[in-house]
């Protein structure tokens, strides 16, 4: 008699418990789309303008180091990875999106407030173009000057590419990154141009063959302080010979301006170009280094103190 | 995340107390004494850790797999309520004296909103296994530390004046205010 | 007359959350704004109804030594079907009720009225009492809310749910607003005082009668 009870017990919650099932089988057939519309409502703007007109669903993913919050498959298209990286101030994030094909065709930057002019630049068309185009196993080249911000975006890119390459079964390496000219040059200008009279210098020490001048830098440049306290005047050291009346070397005794931006022009590849300039023409145009405006400037006004003291 | 983080932000920053306003009825029910607190403190934190370990495996190797996600606060109530009543029906039995002391909170805590909150975070927060048991743990001591010195000081508010109106809960609530108040100065610790 | 006392019990004497201090969790959590606790107030009258009357037709049926798993399977179901609606159709109320929605499931209000009353008593009669205690609620809850928002913003403002338009909104200045708004009662110290001060002075409403009488 007490066993059947029992039975009689189990069997009533059984059949209330599956009543309940069955009703929530029902509602949640009926919300299910609404709430997985809803879910990317507040993205949808952001991963249209990745994949224009597709139809987005949030999935789920596999992720080892954290950096993955959403991941969106657009039907057919691809796929869109939202990832959060801790920049050098804040955190950055950004979508990337990445085609069935394997090509990854969007990245967008969603929010930054790094360091302007430096760790903004992974949010500028340069480093966005750097991204487009590339296959899944690729690699990405940092940016040098802003390699703490650049690398935790690339570290993000790694996360998504893993979880994408794992979806299709895609394996080995791609190509590795190609490594960043190690100088890029700007505009021209020529040595007597008046953009340099502000880089105001003066020789320190001469030999016939040898001049050392003191010249002003982006630092100093407006001699108010303007550009704050860590600045010191640039020492750069002429060779020249005397007998062709041309350079030979120009190097830096001392660099006083911004190290990663500056430093860009205190580069061999950069100071060997004044290699063989003639000293009497100060009309002639040399080149600068972009994103080092200042110090190759510096630099030009050195060898011009240097071409008025020593030139014909 | 940093599982330091994680358990100082639980145990003491997002306190379910003072912070996420959880378990409130057991907090001004039974801190009347320092006993009766440290018993349910106790009672809490056993029923937390067991049925959070419970339904971590049930929703990741039963509900997932069937694609039942929809089932879970079902499914988790009825494996706190179950719990609850093997965990009293075994004490009972096995350790009487521990029942006698622990008893009379256990059937207390189904209701107890901490337990399922910790369940549904387990989940909703997609915490691994190593997480969730860090995260299981610092809930519920950050609900002991609360209410243990919630008792001591409600001890001592037997005796003091206090106008008709605000004694009681009124009182409790207030004192409860000035704690939370003391908390938010622990914000900055993580 | 038996009946209105049903209702009116919930409502003022018995209030459940400033007379019985049930259900408060969810008063302290979400009272930061009048959206959120109307939003509360109306899916917790809706369960409460809705299990009410499925209990009480139940109650000759269900046998009574489980009828506390059954109690909470039938509040489970509907705690989750309110809980995918409305995640379904007002999603923002959805997230600003966050986890306070599912644990609709432990408020003691809903299982203490099944257990209490609609497990004895008829239909019509769970009905009436389901609608005074869940209208008992709402009520402590705007009150609460109402103070708690004006007084830490200086405005008070009500958004249709599905479609986030705005009903009406009521405030002083933004300037005499962001001089002398008392932004602690957003803060949980807020809540803890705001629901402290307005039970004391229910308890001190509640006294002052019965020295009348």
């Amino acid at each position: 008699m007490k066993k059947n009870r029992t039975f009689y017990l189990a069997g009533f919650l059984a059949v209330i418990s599956m009543v309940a099932g069955l009703l929530l089988w029902f509602v949640n057939d009926l919300t299910y789309d609404r709430i997985q519309e809803g879910k990317i409502a507040a993205e949808k703007s952001n991963l249209e303008k990745i994949f224009p007109g597709a139809s987005f669903a949030e999935v789920d993913f596999t992720d080892d180091t954290g950096l993955i919050e959403k991941v969106f498959e657009a039907k057919d298209t691809g796929y869109i990875y939202k990832i959060n990286v801790k920049g050098y101030k804040d955190t950055i994030t950004f979508m990337l999106g990445i085609k069935n094909s394997g090509e990854m065709t969007g990245y967008e930057v969603l929010s930054i407030s790094d360091t302007p002019g430096i760790g903004m630049q992974v949010a500028e068309d340069a480093f966005k173009n750097s991204i487009i185009g590339k296959a899944s196993n690729d690699g990405i080249a940092t940016i040098s000057g802003a390699t703490i911000s650049s690398s935790a975006v690339i570290n993000g890119i790694k996360a998504a590419q893993a979880d994408f390459n794992a979806r299709f079964g895609i394996s080995g390496e791609g190509k590795e990154p190609e490594p960043e000219p190690s100088v890029v040059l700007g505009a021209k200008v020529a040595i007597n141009d008046a953009s340099i009279d502000r880089y105001k210098g003066e020789i320190t020490e001469n030999t016939d063959t040898e001049y050392v001048v003191k010249v002003k830098g982006y630092g100093l440049v407006d001699d108010d302080g303007s550009h704050g306290l860590s600045y010191d005047y640039n020492i750069i050291r002429v060779t020249i010979d005397p007998e062709t009346n041309t350079i030979t070397a120009v190097a830096f005794d001392s660099f006083g301006d911004t190290s990663g931006i500056g430093s860009k022009a205190n580069v061999p590849e950069y100071l060997d170009l004044f290699k063989g300039l003639s000293l009497d023409d100060t009309s002639v145009e040399v080149d600068t280094v972009s994103g080092a405006t200042c110090t190759s400037k510096s630099i030009i006004s050195a060898i011009r103190i240097v071409m008025d003291a020593a030139g014909k | 995340m940093n599982l330091i983080t994680l358990f100082l932000s639980a145990l003491l920053i997002n306190n379910v107390v003072l912070n996420q306003f959880l378990g409130i009825c057991p907090f001004l029910g039974v801190s009347r004494n320092k006993s009766s607190a440290i018993g349910m403190s106790f009672a809490v934190m056993f029923v937390i850790l067991g049925s959070s370990i419970l339904t971590y495996f049930l929703y990741h190797f039963v509900l997932v797999p069937l694609k039942l996600e929809f089932m879970d606060l079902i499914t988790f109530i009825l494996v706190v309520a179950c719990f609850v009543q093997f965990v009293e029906m075994y004490l009972k039995k096995m350790l009487p004296s521990l029942y006698r002391s622990l008893g009379i909170y256990l059937p207390l805590i189904t209701t107890n909103c901490v337990v399922l909150y910790v369940c549904l975070g387990n989940i909703s927060a997609n915490y691994n296994f190593i997480e969730m048991l860090v995260y299981s743990i610092a809930v519920p001591l950050g609900f002991a530390l609360i209410l243990i010195i919630f008792s001591n000081i409600r001890e001592r508010m037997e005796n003091a004046k206090i106008p008709a109106p605000l004694r009681g809960n009124p009182a409790a609530l207030i004192i409860a205010a000035m704690m939370a108040l003391a908390f938010s100065g622990l914000a900055g610790l993580v | 007359m038996k009946k209105l006392s049903i209702f009116t019990d919930g409502l003022i004497k018995e209030n459940p959350v400033l007379v019985q201090y049930l259900g408060m969790c969810s008063a302290l959590a979400i009272t930061i704004s009048l959206n959120n606790a109307l939003g509360m107030g109306v899916t917790v009258i809706l369960v409460l109804l809705i299990s009410n009357i499925v209990i009480s037709l139940l109650r000759k049926v269900i046998p009574d030594e489980i009828r506390i798993p059954v109690f909470i399977v039938v509040i489970a179901t509907l705690v989750k079907c309110a809980e995918l609606l409305l995640a379904a159709y007002t999603p923002s109320l959805s997230t600003a009720l966050g986890v306070f929605i599912p644990l609709i499931v432990v408020n003691c209000i809903i299982l203490g009225r099944a257990e209490a009353f609609a497990s004895k008593n008829s239909v019509g009669a769970s009905i009436l009492d389901a609608l005074g205690m869940g209208l008992g609620y709402t009520a402590a809850l705007t009150v609460m809310s109402v103070l708690r928002q004006f007084l830490s913003t200086g405005t008070i403002n009500l958004l249709n749910p599905f479609t986030n338009d705005l009903i009406f909104e009521f405030g002083v200045s933004e300037g005499f607003a962001a001089k002398y708004a008392i932004t602690i009662f957003k803060e949980p110290v807020g809540a803890f005082l705001m629901l402290a001060l307005i039970a004391a002075f229910v308890t001190w409403l509640k006294s002052r009668g019965k020295e009348k009488k």
